[in-house]
């Protein structure tokens, strides 16, 4: 599977700087973070190589990976709410896509 | 090898060797401090703690979880807490094994860490929804691996101390937080009388809430990072990036490392090591629960790298 192209495709909102969001906008090529999802924390990369950096304030859709999709899976469903987390909470956002099939899990190992 | 007996079958080192292939006989772990009490657990740690550490944390954390949930019932009372616990000892490599700030900062003493997570973790950890749920006999099943096999039975029990009554000479508050503590009790065959060993775990996120004292930390670097750790000693982040992400274990920074290598084709990964003081530690940079199923990670932000310890690239063989 393309790793570029995400397991899942969301669209979020970063927290402005003045509630508490991130200082500055994130990198361009790629961006990893936390997702809680459940009450459960995973590590996920956001592919930004086309939409750019997301600045804290901005609303966008990305795709995103998680590192153990294995674990992530089962709690991924469209519809589904999470937020975005590094030393704490920098956004929130709603899963709008399923990308992975059950094969892709399969190969991940 | 020779035969005929069971003490020739590990040279005659029943007390201290094992051999859980029949071909080859290892040391068996004996927790120094807990030793002179005559208690002891046995395991191979030859190859390192990694999957011992694993088990036995496991273990911990699944009584953790049922102690501090709703599980815990009735149990959870303090005229259950022994006073003769006060005095638990645990040796260094266990502490390792049980992480963050299970580690001493007086010698082997584990009074320290006790103290500093009584009045402040409760509130973190109580109800907190776990993955973990525990099963009395995964404490069994879970030192099961470590031994090898080599123990006829194995057994455990649950009882209690009080974080803030850890202190030596406190006494037992039953507003404040229980603490699991476990015993274990391992048959080896090779042995005269059982051998039982007695540990407490102090909790996931126990360095929440601060608190004198350091927590040791493990990262993985990508090459880039690395050359920068060389050149400059220390740890930086490039534009954009506002934390990094610690593991509390090395087999936690390793973990990261090979996924992040399989799913997203990252070059290969250094280790490094650093520490933190606890007092630099908030709630919010210790995600509850873990990440990606269970691994002890501390987020650090930006702005509090200049108080770690400088980066020690870790040589792995």
């Amino acid at each position: 599977m393309d790793k570029q192209r995400g397991d899942i495709f969301v669209s979020l909102s970063l927290l402005p700087t003045a509630s508490g969001g991130r200082q500055g906008p994130t990198p361009a090529g790629h961006f990893n973070c936390l997702m809680t999802i459940d009450e459960q924390n995973f590590d996920v990369r956001l592919h930004l190589e086309k939409i750019g950096s997301i600045s804290p304030g901005q609303k966008t859709r990305v795709p995103i990976s998680f590192l153990n999709l294995k674990l992530a899976r089962k709690h991924c469903s469209v519809g589904k709410k999470f937020s975005l987390r590094e030393a704490k909470v920098i956004g929130d956002g709603i899963i709008e896509e399923i990308l992975f099939s059950n094969e892709s899990v399969m190969h991940q190992g | 090898m020779s035969r005929g007996t069971h003490y020739s079958y590990v040279n005659n080192n029943p007390l201290s060797r094992i051999d859980r292939s029949g071909f080859d006989d290892t040391d068996v772990y004996v927790l120094p401090d807990l030793y002179s009490y005559g208690t002891r657990i046995v395991g191979d740690f030859g190859s390192g703690l990694g999957a011992v550490g694993s088990a036995i944390e496991s273990a911990f954390r699944s009584a953790w979880d049922w102690l501090t949930g709703s599980g815990g019932g009735s149990q959870r009372s303090a005229n259950q807490v022994d006073a003769q616990h006060h005095e638990i000892n645990l040796s260094s490599p266990l502490q390792s094994v049980t992480q963050g700030a299970t580690q001493p900062t007086d010698g082997n003493n584990f009074h320290y860490a006790l103290s500093a997570s009584g009045s402040t973790l409760g509130p973190q950890v109580v109800g907190n929804p776990s993955p973990y749920a525990f099963d009395p006999s995964s404490i069994g099943s879970s030192l099961g691996s470590l031994s090898g096999g080599i123990e006829d039975s194995l057994a455990q029990s649950q009882s209690y101390v009080c974080g803030p009554c850890a202190q030596p000479g406190a006494q037992p508050d039953p507003s404040q937080q229980m603490l699991p503590q476990i015993t274990v009790t391992a048959q080896n065959p090779y042995s005269l009388s059982p051998v039982t060993t007695t540990a407490v775990y102090i909790g996931f996120g126990s360095v929440v809430g601060g608190g004198s004292g350091t927590t040791q930390l493990f990262r993985a670097v990508s090459p880039a990072e690395l050359a920068s750790i060389k050149g400059l000693g220390t740890f930086t982040n490039p534009p954009g990036i506002e934390s990094k992400y610690f593991s509390t274990s090395l087999s936690g920074a390793q973990s990261y490392a090979a996924q992040a290598e399989a799913a997203f084709g990252d070059e290969p990964y250094s280790f490094v090591q650093t520490s933190i003081p606890n007092s630099q530690i908030t709630p919010e940079m210790v995600p509850v629960g873990g990440v990606d199923g269970g691994i002890e990670t501390v987020v650090v932000p930006t702005e509090t790298l200049p108080v770690l310890e400088p980066p020690v690239i870790i040589e792995l063989p």
